[in-house]
């Protein structure tokens, strides 16, 4: 609804009164004028009415003198001819009026006519209509206005019956209009006679009277002749005015009395005018007032109105003081409201700043959007970063142009997400302005904002979080298949432990055979064959050890061909039919330096990737090796260094890698297998491995077709591997005292015959703290101790330790199937002088024990 | 600049307003037309009804919107049947830069005025001047009656036609003009036809005029016929004096004559007596029923045939002043000729090149105190 305004409300009001004035004025005046013209109407007719009875006496008079005629007239047969015309001449001699009095017999005929003219005695005037009028009638007819043809003026004539003939006497009519002109009627003004053809034939001026007009079209003098007395509004000459209209009874003539509105209604005019004027000035009068009177009501207005301007921009230092004592109290509340509105608004700022906080600072991104959850209208610092947009581009936009999309539209999760009670939430994916995905843990709450339906939209960016997470799995995974290895290393140290312990006195008692058989002993070749199988069996466990990572690593000159063979041997067995494996091993290929461990694991990786790729559809494993020297181009590109190299060729005929992530396949953790097929560390480690011994690895991939993996392990110069190879020789036997303790006794015995067969004086002792209290008896007795690691009352370390408390000279022998506190690496640095891995030949045993000894002597 | 537009706008504007101001006020402006009438005097009677018939066609005229809008405004001056006068009323209405003028009444006035007319451009259109002097001239003169020596030639021939071989003639010399022509044309015709005339009598008419006097000079050679030139009354008193002293004569007049006034004074003197009118009674036609109805209505009167030619003077002026709005005397003029042919209340006439009409004679009678017409003919 429109609301009015005050100026325009008071104005209607002020309007509406001074259009009633201004009625009431021109009611009141067109009353006055209504009351005046009546009365002036009257007035005219009066006077109208006066000079129609005036009139009419002047016409009674040639009447009145032609009845002293009459009475002659009828007595005509006895009455002189004479005395009855000197009668005539003496009515016209006392009567200037008349112009003519002619007496008429029956028949038309004159017979007296006064001034008396002889020719007209006797003239016909059976035609004329004054005779044929009057000729049958007693009372006297009067004719119209007609042109004397005596005078040349107007003229009318009056015709009076009598027993013998007519008497009609023609009069003229100037001394009528003698009488008209007396009436004073001012300027444009008249008074007129006319005949019963509207013909003046009297007039108060006389130019018009000889004009011989006819005013029957006036409407006035048209009533008139119709008998109707009275007084109209007429126009005369271009001028209005007043008509009055009074008729002569005596001939029906009228008379017509005109004054113009300049004089008839000059006073009412006057009085109009006055009105008008007046009226105008109270209009202006009333504008003014109204102008003032507005101007002082509404300036305290006004004053309120620039103050709560002031006030809604945030100003409220003025206070405003009441012009009036009506608007205090209103002034009073304005200020009281005005001091309201600065503590609400502070507060209600610092509100908003602390909530502007929160929601600014929140490390989650919020949004608010519409309600149907697509429009953006606010968005916090933490949206934008997320996004990568700004709080403006961001605002009113549609917020599915973020949402990559999925089975359901973002805002239709929105909405949903707001409408369930329960505090849901849903991952939905974000393409923030870099066009990367981000993963954003939704929340949505429905809000109302000043009456209005929204939905704030918290989003979490849980991107890192769940690539944290993935990798924490991975991590956990590895360590679990860490922790596998280790346990299988754990099983198989003790395994092999055992195992060393048992095949030790086979491998040694075989050997012993062996050297006691002459060659061409039957039984030769089966000892052989137990110690050829006993060797094997010691490899088995040292690579059960190596793989376990049980053992240390140990870079040394090694052939790849064994390592090969043995891998693909152990491989085959779990390959299935669909997957055949194809060799090509160059026997001639040199050694290279690796720890054997190390580069088992490279063959086992790379064909166990192999074997993966084709699983599903079966294909070929080739595997070559030989020695060659790589062109430079290929060694530029590989990185190597010019020289001799061991070729490793894996090949498949499965899948393919694709070439979009071929760059990749060497990055830790990468993986294209299902969960538990793969670590995705596979080839990272082979290409640690290979690159650590100082070749490189080159990989080829077609898709569909199969991949080529190249390694490349630098082969060193002859003398190199020479130098490596070149070993001290050992006196393989000796007579020095030797203690040996182990808690095994076929191992204990079975080394004492074997040092004993070496020369050696050889006390042998299966407990260890048995040992320990012999030796310390006899301390100086024996040139060297050969203990076992592993034994129950003391371990071969405590016992070193106790021994070399008594003799730190007395070289020490740690002879173990397997231990996790001593290795080949670590034991001269534990004070143990020598490290024996069973089972071992007698002439290792020998080498090490006599290596020993001389290294003891020497110091 | 823009100030300049809006000012050369208002301007133009302010220009076009005022020539549009000045073009209203012209064309509301009414066309002002002076009308000479004899409307008082010996003559009045015939004259004032010339002027009742010229004024109902300026009321018709305006009542009907006026000529292109603009209404007819006469300013009628009264001649008194005086030459003389007559030619200060023109002076006057010159005064006045009245150029195209309705009047006068009689072929004497309309003859003293044509010299000042011509000589100032004064269209003047004379609705009832017979005068042979008035035609056949290329001047600011239309006269639309025919020529009074015709009406003498014709009342001649009927004469003869009668077998009258004595006849007189009586003339007002008030009108000599008039009656002169009409003379002329008579007299050759009567002496070629072996009609003697015994006499042509002269007066100037008055109210000392022994009209018994003039028809005893009259009848003094014995005429069969005798041919009156006067104005009704004298020609009612005359025929009223000749019967006394024959009653058997044959009487003729002119058209100035024909009014009610001549049978209302004439008595039974003026029964049969002969005249050559360009005009019908007792016409029958629509137009002229109508017209004669309207007449009664706005003057309470019988229209005469000089009501008539006043009448079609009027509007014989207004298609002049339709075809040419510009109310040049001279324009009007050539627009009048350019017309040539008019639709008359009784007939259509027609002007020629020096604005004289061509109009149709009809031969009357007067009986039982009616003018009758006995025949029609062609001028």
């Amino acid at each position: 609804m429109k609301i009015p305004s005050l100026k325009s409300q008071f104005l209607v009001m002020s309007g509406v009164l001074m259009i009633t004035l201004a009625a009431l004025t021109l009611w009141l005046s067109g009353f006055f004028f209504n009351h005046f013209s009546k009365d002036i109407a009257r007035r005219n007719l009066n006077l109208c009415r006066v000079l129609a009875e005036h009139t009419e006496y002047l016409l009674s008079r040639p009447v009145h003198e032609l009845s002293k005629v009459l009475d002659m007239v009828n007595f005509q047969p006895y009455e002189s001819q004479y005395d009855i015309q000197d009668e005539l001449d003496d009515i016209l001699r006392f009567n200037p009026f008349f112009e003519l009095i002619q007496v008429m017999d029956l028949n038309g005929t004159i017979t007296h006519v006064a001034p008396y003219k002889l020719e007209h005695i006797g003239l016909d005037m059976s035609n004329h209509p004054f005779f044929k009028a009057a000729v049958n009638r007693v009372a006297p007819i009067w004719s119209d206005s007609f042109i004397s043809s005596q005078t040349d003026a107007l003229a009318a004539t009056v015709s009076i019956p009598f027993k013998h003939g007519v008497i009609m006497a023609q009069f003229n009519l100037r001394h009528l209009s003698s009488t008209l002109r007396s009436s004073a009627l001012g300027e444009g003004g008249f008074a007129a006679i006319t005949d019963t053809r509207g013909v003046i034939i009297a007039h108060s001026d006389k130019t018009i009277l000889k004009k011989s007009m006819n005013v029957a079209n006036l409407v006035a003098v048209q009533e008139g002749l119709d008998g109707a007395e009275g007084t109209w509004d007429e126009v005369w000459d271009k001028n209005p005015g007043l008509a009055s209209v009074a008729i002569i009874d005596t001939n029906m003539w009228v008379v017509v009395v005109f004054q113009p509105d300049s004089q008839a209604r000059a006073a009412i005019k006057q009085m109009e005018l006055i009105a008008l004027v007046v009226l105008a000035l109270v209009f202006l009068m009333a504008l003014m007032a109204q102008y003032f009177i507005l101007k002082k009501v509404t300036a305290p207005l006004r004053k309120l109105e620039t103050q709560s301007k002031m006030v809604a921009e945030g100003s409220y230092k003025e206070k405003i003081k009441p012009d009036y004592r009506e608007l205090i109290s209103l002034v009073d509340s304005f200020n009281t409201m005005s001091d309201r509105i600065r503590h609400r608004e502070k507060e209600l700022k610092e509100s908003e700043e602390k909530y502007r906080a929160i929601f600014e600072g929140a490390k989650e991104g919020i949004l608010l959007v519409e309600q149907q959850g697509r429009q953006v209208l606010f968005a916090n610092q933490a949206m934008q970063q997320l996004l990568g947009i700004s709080a403006k581009a961001l605002q009113n936009s549609d917020l599915r142009e973020f949402s990559p999309g999925g089975d359901e539209e973002i805002d239709k999760i929105l909405v949903r997400l707001a409408s369930e009670k329960k505090n849901a939430t849903q991952r939905i994916p974000f393409k923030n302005s870099a066009g990367s995905t981000r993963i954003m843990e939704t929340s949505a709450a429905p809000v109302t904002l000043a009456g209005s339906a929204f939905i704030a939209a918290f989003f979490n960016d849980i991107t890192h979080k769940l690539d944290m997470e993935a990798e924490k799995e991975n991590l956990e995974r590895q360590l679990l298949h860490t922790q596998k290895i280790e346990a299988i290393g754990v099983l198989a140290g003790g395994i092999a432990h055992d195992f060393n312990n048992i095949l030790y006195p086979i491998l040694g008692y075989a050997e012993m055979m062996q050297e006691d058989l002459p060659e061409d002993n039957p039984n030769y070749g089966k000892v052989s064959e137990i110690m050829t199988a006993a060797l094997r069996a010691r490899d088995l466990v040292s690579q059960i050890l190596a793989f376990s990572r049980q053992s240390e690593k140990q870079v040394i000159p090694i052939r790849l061909q064994p390592i090969i063979k043995e891998t693909v041997k152990l491989l085959r067995s779990s390959l299935p039919s669909t997957i055949t494996v194809e060799m090509d091993i160059e026997e001639e290929c040199g050694q290279v330096i690796a720890d054997p461990t190390q580069i088992h694991q490279v063959i086992m990786n790379l064909t166990t990737n192999a074997f993966h790729a084709m699983q599903e559809k079966g294909g070929k494993l080739y595997i070559e090796l030989k020695q060659t020297i790589p062109s430079s181009s290929l060694l530029a590109l590989l990185e190597l260094k010019h020289g001799a190299y061991a070729q490793l060729i894996v090949k498949d005929t499965g899948a393919g890698i694709r070439s979009e992530i071929l760059d990749k396949i060497f990055d830790p953790y990468f993986t294209t297998k299902e969960r538990g097929k793969g670590t995705g560390l596979g080839l990272s480690v082979v290409q640690g491995i290979v690159k650590n011994s100082r070749g490189n690895i080159r990989v080829e991939s077609h898709q569909g077709k199969g991949t080529c993996i190249t390694v490349f392990l630098p082969i060193p110069d002859e003398d190199e591997n020479q130098t490596k190879q070149d070993k001290p020789r050992i006196d393989p036997g000796g007579t020095e005292s030797i203690l040996v303790v182990d808690d095994e006794e076929s191992v204990v015995n079975m080394e004492k015959i074997m040092l004993e067969r070496l020369g050696y004086n050889v006390t042998a002792l299966t407990d260890s703290h048995d040992a320990f209290g012999f030796f310390s008896a006899w301390p100086e007795r024996f040139d060297l101790i050969i203990s076992d690691m592993t034994m129950p009352t003391m371990t071969g370390l405590e016992l070193l330790k106790k021994v070399k408390s008594i003799r730190p000279d007395l070289p020490f022998i740690i002879c173990t199937g397997f231990s996790d506190q001593v290795n080949q690496a670590s034991h001269q640095k534990m004070n143990i002088q020598g490290y024996i891995e069973k089972p071992i030949v007698s002439s290792e045993m020998a080498s090490v024990v006599r290596q020993v000894l001389d290294q003891s002597k020497k110091l | 600049m823009n100030a300049f537009r809006i000012a050369g706008v208002l301007i133009v504007m302010g220009i076009l307003g005022a020539l549009l101001f000045i073009y209203i006020k012209h064309t509301s402006e009414p066309f002002k037309i002076g009308y000479a009438g004899t409307i008082s005097g010996k003559y009045a009677a015939m004259g004032i009804s010339g002027r009742n018939g010229a004024v109902l066609a300026m009321e018709e005229i305006n009542a009907q919107g006026g000529i292109k809008n603009r209404a007819l405004e006469f300013s009628v001056v009264d001649d008194a049947g005086d030459p003389a006068a007559t030619l200060d009323r023109f002076k006057e209405l010159k005064q006045k830069e009245i150029r195209i003028v309705v009047g006068p009444f009689t072929t004497a006035a309309a003859t003293a005025v044509l010299p000042f007319i011509n000589e100032h451009g004064i269209l003047t259109i004379g609705p009832q001047n017979a005068g042979e002097n008035l035609a056949k001239t290329d001047d600011f003169f239309i006269k639309l009656f025919p020529s009074t020596k015709t009406i003498g030639e014709r009342i001649a021939e009927l004469a003869v036609s009668k077998g009258l071989k004595r006849v007189a003639i009586i003339t007002d010399h008030r009108n000599k003009r008039f009656g002169d022509t009409m003379i002329r044309g008579a007299v050759p015709v009567f002496e070629q036809r072996g009609v003697k005339v015994t006499g042509v009598v002269e007066f100037y008419s008055s109210k000392n005029v022994s009209h018994s006097d003039l028809a005893e000079g009259a009848m003094t050679g014995a005429p069969q016929g005798i041919f009156i030139i006067s104005s009704p009354i004298d020609t009612a008193l005359l025929a009223q004096n000749l019967k006394q002293f024959d009653k058997d004569v044959q009487l003729f007049t002119s058209p100035w004559a024909i009014s009610k006034e001549l049978v209302e004074n004439g008595g039974g003197a003026v029964e049969g007596l002969l005249f050559y009118v360009p005009f019908l009674s007792e016409d029958e036609s629509p137009s002229y029923q109508g017209f004669k109805d309207r007449y009664r209505k706005r003057f309470s009167d019988e229209p005469t045939h000089v009501s008539i030619f006043n009448y079609e003077a009027v509007n014989l002026l207004a298609k002049g002043l339709e075809a040419e709005s510009s109310g040049d005397p001279a324009k009007v003029k050539s627009a009048l000729l350019g017309i040539r042919e008019f639709e008359g209340i009784q007939s259509e006439f027609t002007l020629d090149e020096n604005g004289d009409a061509d109009r149709s004679l009809y031969l009357h009678q007067i009986k039982s105190g009616k003018f009758i017409p006995l025949q029609a003919i062609s001028q």
